[in-house]
């Protein structure tokens, strides 16, 4: 923690562009909270991610490989706090209220049955906008498994991820 | 219609959009659960040892001292522990002839020299729940004994002689991990040759098991089976890390001379093992000081922790220090480095200024009569009168203790056994262990060098796949107790090794639930076993932590900034706070930290006593438990009060914890539960224990004796 550079210092060192606004575009709080989420994926409390680390994160949250490039042209190397904030900021904050992923999941559900085929809901994320792997899909059926119909209740699973996350965020 | 449609179409997109970004949030959130957890277990680990110096040398000797006089309170006979001079460890020779077994045995009866048959049989018997006899038990750690006395420090291999080679790190009691491997991998044998670095024992609840099994096969295939020694491999560590309980209750009768016999066993453990010239294996690692020459001639089993003795004949202390003939079996290798010893070459103790001691009023001379057996003869009193003498003279002069280097070889025997990588240059002591050192990449570097060695493998350290590499390669961390911390925490590996010399990595879990658990599940329990011994962490510290946050800006409101911060500052852990907060306390609806909340969900035993008490007892819990255990001889589970309260006053005072005698008295007679004089402690440390928050949902069963506390 001792380690960062204060914000004013990491716009300095960075290249013009997005990155030297991105301590702008969340709060204190937020970005303090960003520190400690950074610590710990910094395994060996160097104050720099290793480029493993940075790879699993980016899987994980689906940044383009075309995102990240551009900006390891810009700061080379293992990743400090500054570039992890840019790169993973924004798809790592936010909490989505309960109702607004209901919804979403509603939007293919239109006869509000609570549940969807199991084959329909692979198609739907797999094959459309930021696209499911198959190993993502496969990961969440095992974590939320459709019943002997192949029915996903996706009530629940808002309920339990939401809830779940609500421990963390508050 | 056509808009319609589309409309429809981006409304389908949107909605993906959302779900995937939120499942990915919540996966990505999960990973760092994980990893938070992971942080949390090491750091309560580690800062478990982080006590002052003086607090841990001053505990160290207090239970050397407790050992040695229940040892002869326990009619053991004088023998060794009266007469300094003889050297103990050459005249333990058990007559496990006379130990009789029953016909009803059902066990492996061992026939000496060992036969594949026989290690079959304990391999059947220890999966099975089978205890093995305590005759065979004494006879095989003779054996052992005997065998280890004629091996060097430092074992060489070579490859041509031998298939592959397998390396396998801490095991730490964990059968299922060595059987497992064993399963996995072959046992040992001509084709398969093993190295076992070292950490056997404590923790895990099957110790006594694993290090059988070590054994045997060390007897039955002295040439493909090689054991290094770890720091846990040592009677101190035993005494607070489980072994030397588990062997008490196991072997109730015979308990003391196995664990007697197990320590000489201990020490004469080789510490390096050296594969063509090329790969040194050691259990934790080296440091600048290194001599791999020099650790090769010293006489292992004799390297002690020194203690400053008196001699008999005047009642003034003068002290001499021997480097050999250490007094008794509760010397140790635990000695930490100190900070002040920066000294390139150190130089053998400086004697102390001698002072003159009053026996008679050494202050817990009554205490301890009045738990003794009633009379001892004459010289036996005067013994333990001197031997009592010579503990207070060393708390008086701790301070020197403190200031006195380490002498050569007990030195290179602690940095081999205790010291951990950094990935900066440099060495410098290790003050999370209080031993050892760390070392940067030069110094492996600059070893490796002067040795001709290519590789560094070692152990010491739990890694979450089992083995981690640093140093540019030039260092593995090679671990093999899977689910250290928990179930699910981390994998064991083991490393193969030929001709080549090329590692390869074999990576196992063990897993105790028949139902496979989703990734979901094994991070909560994990995250939640963490939790707890977090927060009773955060209960050792209560006043320091509140006194913190009175501190704070505004009266009565902490943010939680601030409240993050004031944990930081007492508790020195390094934890991600923000992001436990709201596993850990409530917030008012102004935003502001409401912090008397992570005080709840203690045990009911906290109700019993006063909030300074139960914070004090808390923070020494191990310690107290160790008492115990000491004091019940016969493992019954329950001690006398009279027994407790002499015992506490004595580590309270030595250990300068500030607690009246009042508030033990009175905590004395309220766990006397039944009135009977007697204390059932498993009941009372139960009743300091963090009884489970209900707002975490814990999908699996785990127990409670896996934290690490």
């Amino acid at each position: 923690m001792r380690r960062f550079c204060a914000p004013k210092k990491a716009k300095k060192r960075t290249a013009e562009g997005a990155n030297s606004n991105v301590f702008s575009m969340f709060e204190q709080a937020q970005i303090q909270e960003f520190k400690e989420a950074f610590t710990i994926m910094d395994q060996n409390r160097d104050a720099l991610l290793s480029l493993k680390t940075c790879n699993d994160l980016r899987r994980r949250l689906n940044v383009k490989q075309e995102e990240i490039d551009e900006m390891l042209k810009e700061a080379p190397g293992p990743i400090n706090f500054t570039v992890f904030l840019t790169m993973f900021g924004e798809k790592l904050k936010g909490a989505d209220p309960e109702e607004t992923i209901l919804n979403a999941f509603k939007v293919f559900d239109p006869e509000g049955k609570g549940v969807l085929r199991k084959d329909y809901v692979t198609q739907m994320l797999t094959t459309q906008a930021d696209r499911f792997s198959a190993e993502e899909m496969e990961q969440m059926f095992a974590a939320f498994p459709p019943d002997v119909a192949g029915n996903l209740d996706y009530k629940n699973l808002v309920h339990i991820i939401t809830h779940g996350e609500e421990k963390d965020q508050e | 219609m056509c808009f319609l449609f589309l409309c429809l179409f981006f409304a389908a997109i949107k909605a993906a959009v959302l779900i995937q970004r939120w499942y990915r949030r919540y996966m990505a959130h999960l990973e760092m659960r994980r990893r938070y957890t992971w942080n949390i277990f090491q750091s309560i680990e580690y800062a478990g040892e982080q006590d002052q110096l003086q607090v841990k040398l001053n505990r160290h000797l207090f239970f050397s001292f407790m050992l040695d006089n229940f040892t002869q309170l326990n009619g053991n006979g004088p023998g060794e522990l009266l007469d300094p001079l003889i050297d103990p460890w050459l005249d333990r020779e058990t007559c496990f002839d006379t130990v009789p077994v029953p016909d009803s045995y059902a066990g492996p009866r061992l026939s000496f020299p060992l036969s594949v048959s026989d290690t079959n049989a304990l391999l059947n018997a220890f999966k099975d729940q089978q205890t093995l006899h305590a005759r065979y038990v004494l006879q095989l750690l003779y054996e052992t004994k005997k065998l280890l006395r004629q091996m060097p420090n430092i074992i060489h291999l070579s490859t041509s002689y031998t298939k592959d080679i397998t390396i396998c790190g801490d095991l730490h009691g964990r059968l299922d991990d060595l059987l497992l491997i064993f399963y996995k991998n072959g046992l040992p044998s001509a084709e398969t040759p093993y190295v076992f670095n070292g950490d056997f024992v404590d923790r895990g609840k099957k110790s006594i098991e694993v290090v059988i099994l070590l054994f045997a096969y060390l007897l039955l295939y002295p040439d493909y089976m090689h054991l290094n020694r770890g720091n846990h491999e040592d009677h101190i560590m035993n005494l607070r890390y489980g072994f030397t309980k588990e062997v008490m209750l196991k072997y109730k009768t015979h308990g003391r001379e196995i664990l007697q016999l197990c320590q000489d066993v201990f020490s004469l453990l080789p510490v390096a093992t050296v594969i063509d010239g090329k790969i040194l294996i050691v259990h934790g690692g080296i440091s600048d000081q290194t001599d791999l020459d020099f650790l090769s001639s010293i006489d292992r089993h004799k390297v002690r922790a020194k203690r400053c003795r008196l001699t008999r004949q005047d009642s003034t202390v003068s002290s001499s220090s021997s480097s050999s003939s250490s007094s008794s079996s509760s010397s140790t290798l635990c000695s930490p480095r100190t900070p002040s010893c920066l000294s390139p070459r150190p130089y053998p103790l400086s004697p102390i200024m001698p002072y003159a001691v009053n026996i008679l009023q050494v202050p817990f001379l009554d205490s301890l009569s009045s738990v003794s057996p009633p009379s001892l003869p004459q010289h036996e009193r005067e013994w333990k009168q001197v031997r009592v003498a010579e503990i207070q003279t060393q708390y008086f002069n701790f301070s020197l203790f403190c200031h006195l280097t380490l002498d050569s070889p007990l030195q290179q025997i602690v940095d081999i056994l205790w010291s951990d990588p950094k990935n900066q240059d440099g060495c410098s002591p290790n003050t999370f262990r209080g031993g050892g050192c760390y070392f940067g990449p030069d110094v492996t570097q600059r070893l490796l060098l002067q040795h001709g060695l290519r590789l560094l493998i070692r152990s010491h350290e739990c890694k979450q796949e089992g083995y981690e590499l640093c140093h540019g390669g030039q260092v593995i961390t090679i671990f093999s107790a899977s689910n250290y911390y928990e179930e699910g925490s981390n994998r064991g590996a083991y490393i193969k090794v030929g001709r080549e010399l090329v590692p390869r990595f074999y990576q196992y879990q063990v897993s105790r639930t028949t139902r496979k658990l989703t990734l979901t599940q094994r991070v909560r329990a994990a995250e939640g076993s963490a939790l707890r011994a977090l927060k009773e962490k955060l209960f050792t510290h209560r006043s320091e932590l509140v006194s913190g946050f009175h501190h704070a800006s505004f009266p009565g409101t902490v943010s939680v900034s601030e409240w993050a911060q004031v944990l930081e500052s007492v508790l020195r852990l390094d934890l991600p706070w923000r992001t436990l907060r709201p596993h850990l306390v409530h917030l008012a609806p102004d935003g502001s930290v409401e912090y008397q909340s992570c005080f709840e969900d203690m045990g009911s035993g906290i109700q019993l006593v006063t909030p300074n008490l139960a914070e004090t007892l808390f923070r020494y819990r191990t310690d107290i438990e160790i008492i115990f255990n000491i004091i019940d001889k016969d493992h019954s589970g329950l001690i006398s009060i009279e027994e407790f309260r002499h015992t506490w006053r004595l580590f309270s005072a030595h250990l300068g914890v500030d607690i009246d005698d009042r508030a033990i008295d009175d905590l004395a007679r309220s766990i006397d539960f039944n009135k009977d004089g007697s204390i059932d402690f498993t009941e009372f440390l139960e009743a300091f224990r963090v009884v489970v928050c209900p707002c975490i949902v814990c999908m699996c069963v785990f127990t409670l004796a896996s934290c690490p506390l």
